[in-house]
């Protein structure tokens, strides 16, 4: 579902933060991207969004050669991804409801279809309750999971998330992940960047490690064929 | 066959009233913003309000004026004063004379009688007419030049006709003339340039507003560009901010110089009648209005358009 082959990004002035990587998430699997920060965990997230362009190589995110995409066909893109924040990114002027409701709006849905799909993505994340409050009057555990709301309301099939416990504590974040797995379970590609061990001990999540702009762990070696090599859970 | 004409008129009417309500959330929620913002808003709407009245109050002085001088200023006419106690056999032969004349176009002819109704139908005259016996005026013949728009060459005709048989004397007064066109057209080019550069500073100001509204919401254009928001998406509330800006100024600009005029009409119509003119200054007229709303309209949509086009480029990969 998402492959990448001799992926390098250089920015400009001459940083490599990712050198030559290659690896195969298959479709409703359950990845953790973890290494040191500056590792080149985010911008390995942002070439997936395509908030950046790759250097060199060739990302296929469900058959479809990103690093080619128009400008135009960008917008259409990202809206099948569900993105994950560690600092939420909220909108903080509207209430819970409207936030969830953004990505539906950008769809064009009408408001009788929003309100429908906002509330199953409240429920799932139990802040049914909450659809009137600003975020501002909310946990960071909360915030979080409207977050989270936002990103599988329009069902994406893959779910990128960037240190979303970051900020949290264990009861919150063993919260956060337990909903994680729940969407794993509905057949959702996860790729989570972490650095909380705790979650690494999944023998059934593959674990993508990043040192320096390089894959130590979980990727594909340079010979490798197609077929990806067995998840290996990092102890 | 028909099922599929049926979907595709149903795709069709889904998609305009798709369109329909994506244009009508940010329509009203750009009002919204603006109710919110009311005290910048009310500022900037006055700011550009008094900018789109000056041109407008200029040009309503102007196009008035001008339209008081139109009946000379467009075509050249020459007054033909005949000999007093002249015979209708004389008026008659002239008149053959005058219609067979390549030279000329249209011929009026003004009895006295005419002339004198004229007269008493303005009031200022009517005092001085009632003191005298008999009627003063001669008959009078008034002729259109054509071809002959230079001042040389309608002067050289002037002569002409002045030396006809039964024609005390012919005059074409084209300094007055030459002097009032040519002020009108000095004032009517000076609106042009007035207005252009008004527009311009117009222009800045919205696209300085978009930017400060841009920046202000930084955020949501971030966020919304990573969920997928189209550029179109993004910009659209920016585009309607800067065209509601630019129209609701123009409405502010009707106010302000409906009542700039209605201070001006007063002395204006004094001046006016001291030249033997009455006349009214219309303080609101449509085609105005309308052709400023659509400029002022259009003028805020460019500037935002511009303005937001500049911040989207940023948002692009690299």
């Amino acid at each position: 579902m998402i492959r990448f082959s001799h992926v390098s990004k250089r920015y400009p002035g001459g940083f490599d933060a990712l050198k030559a990587i290659s690896f195969h998430l298959e479709q409703g699997s359950m990845n953790f991207l973890t290494g040191h920060s500056g590792a080149g965990k985010s911008s390995l997230l942002k070439l997936i969004t395509h908030s950046i362009k790759a250097t060199r190589g060739e990302i296929l995110v469900d058959d479809q050669n990103i690093s080619r995409l128009k400008n135009r066909d960008i917008p259409k893109y990202r809206r099948s991804l569900g993105c994950i924040f560690q600092d939420h990114k909220l909108l903080y002027d509207r209430s819970v409801f409207d936030n969830v409701a953004l990505p539906l709006i950008i769809s064009g849905l009408s408001s009788c279809e929003i309100a429908k799909r906002v509330r199953a993505a409240l429920d799932k994340v139990s802040l049914l309750d909450k659809e009137k409050s600003m975020p501002i009057t909310l946990s960071g555990g909360q915030q979080q999971r409207v977050g989270i709301a936002r990103a599988v309301v329009n069902s994406p099939k893959i779910l990128l998330a960037d240190e979303p416990t970051g900020n949290l504590d264990t009861e919150m974040s063993d919260e956060i992940m337990r909903l994680f797995y729940e969407f794993n379970h509905h057949n959702v590609l996860l790729l989570i960047a972490t650095h909380d061990p705790r979650y690494m001990k999944d023998p059934n999540a593959r674990i993508l490690t990043l040192a320096q702009g390089n894959i130590i762990a979980g990727g594909l070696e340079d010979n490798d064929s197609a077929n990806a090599p067995s998840a290996q859970p990092l102890e | 066959m028909s099922m599929k004409s049926k979907h595709l008129k149903k795709y069709a009417t889904d998609s305009l009233s798709n369109w329909l309500r994506r244009h009508l959330q940010v329509f009203f929620y750009t009002l919204g913003q603006f109710a919110q913002n009311s005290i910048n808003t009310l500022m900037t709407i006055l700011a550009l309000g008094i900018g789109f009245s000056i041109p407008v109050i200029m040009f309503s002085v102007v196009d008035s004026v001008s339209n008081l001088g139109g009946q000379w200023q467009e075509r050249p006419q020459i007054t033909l004063y005949l000999d007093a106690g002249i015979k209708d056999a004389q008026i008659e032969s002239l008149k053959t004379t005058l219609a067979s004349d390549e030279r000329l176009g249209e011929i009026q002819f003004i009895s006295a009688e005419q002339g004198l109704a004229e007269f008493s139908a303005q009031h200022q005259f009517q005092s001085a007419l009632e003191l005298l016996d008999e009627n003063p005026l001669p008959h009078v013949f008034v002729v259109f030049p054509i071809n002959a728009t230079d001042t040389a060459s309608i002067a050289e005709l002037t002569t002409s006709l002045g030396v006809l048989e039964a024609v005390a004397s012919a005059q074409y007064d084209f300094e007055w003339l030459q002097k009032l066109s040519a002020l009108i057209s000095f004032l009517k080019r000076a609106v042009v340039v007035l207005a252009s550069i008004i527009a311009i500073g117009l222009l800045l100001l919205i696209a300085n507003t978009i930017r400060l509204e841009i920046s202000a919401r930084r955020d949501e254009i971030d966020i919304t560009d990573q969920l997928g928001g189209s550029p179109a998406f993004i910009a659209r509330p920016f585009l309607y901010m800067g065209f509601l800006e630019g129209f609701f100024g123009g409405i502010m600009a009707l106010f302000i110089s409906a009542i700039v005029l209605g201070l001006l009409s007063a002395p204006l119509s004094r001046l006016g009648e001291l030249y033997g003119f009455g006349y009214d200054l219309p303080l609101f007229r449509l085609d105005i209005a309308l052709l400023l709303l659509t400029l002022s309209g259009l003028l805020g949509w460019i500037s935002a358009k511009f303005t937001v086009s500049q911040h989207l480029r940023t948002l692009r990969p690299e």
